[in-house]
């Protein structure tokens, strides 16, 4: 099947959570089936769409308070892709209680205000109501912290840990 | 900080926004006009801005209608 929702985590070393790259593709295979395919939004269209999600330090300077949203899609016509951007500030996850629970909820939530924002016919209740079908077991069954081959952020190979 | 951006052509290209960390924590005002970022290999730079071109989640909720 065609990947039309694609979810791309990136973020500095430490400045990021160590989590899994299934927990990013758990969340690519749910939206898609329980959000996208269900309401007849991008399943079987002309673009696919991917959401670039960064994790960053906030700063005193950052004029947000935990999330921002960049303006617009950059669109690759010949690839037929819209490129969405979010923004995570890294203390949110840092100084939690439960770090690894929060960065479930944050990218749960970065990706339902995505959703809910573009997508009019989605409303926030109806992605609300389905986190209970999320499946935390298994998410929690994965390693945590993971190792940086088992995270697989997007760039890592290309910038060599540099990140 | 790294963004990621497709170019016509297939190949996922980075870029790195200048002296964004900088700007952002306030250790380095100065360049806080421009937290921006360019692909040198890029005819047209493709600039991000942090403060203009992002949208506080905050905005968003308070104004449903406001698209990305």
């Amino acid at each position: 099947m065609e990947k039309y929702f694609e979810i791309l985590l990136l973020g500095e070393l430490n400045e990021r959570p160590p989590i899994s790259h299934l927990v990013k593709e758990y969340f690519e295979n749910f939206f898609l089936e329980k959000v996208l395919a269900e309401k007849g939004i991008i399943v079987g269209g002309k673009w696919k769409v991917s959401l670039a999600i960064h994790f960053q330090e906030k700063g005193p300077m950052a004029t947000f308070e935990d999330m921002a949203f960049a303006n617009g899609a950059r669109t690759i016509a010949s690839e037929s892709i819209k490129m969405y951007s979010a923004v995570i500030h890294y203390n949110l996850i840092k100084d939690a209680e439960k770090p690894y629970l929060q960065t479930i909820e944050l990218i749960y939530k970065v990706v339902k205000v995505f959703i809910t924002s573009t997508y009019k016919k989605v409303k926030p209740t109806f992605i609300d109501e389905l986190w209970n079908e999320i499946d935390l077991n298994y998410l929690f069954s994965l390693p945590y912290p993971a190792s940086i081959e088992e995270q697989r952020y997007f760039l890592d190979e290309v910038m060599g840990k540099q990140v | 900080m790294i963004f990621c951006i497709k170019l016509p052509g297939g190949l996922i290209k980075w870029c790195r926004v200048i002296n964004f960390k900088e700007s952002a924590s306030g250790e380095n005002p100065g360049n806080l006009k421009t937290p921006s970022c360019f692909l040198p290999s890029s005819k047209e730079p493709v600039r991000f801005n942090l403060y203009t071109d992002f949208i506080p989640l905050q905005k968003i909720v308070t104004n449903p209608n406001l698209s990305l």
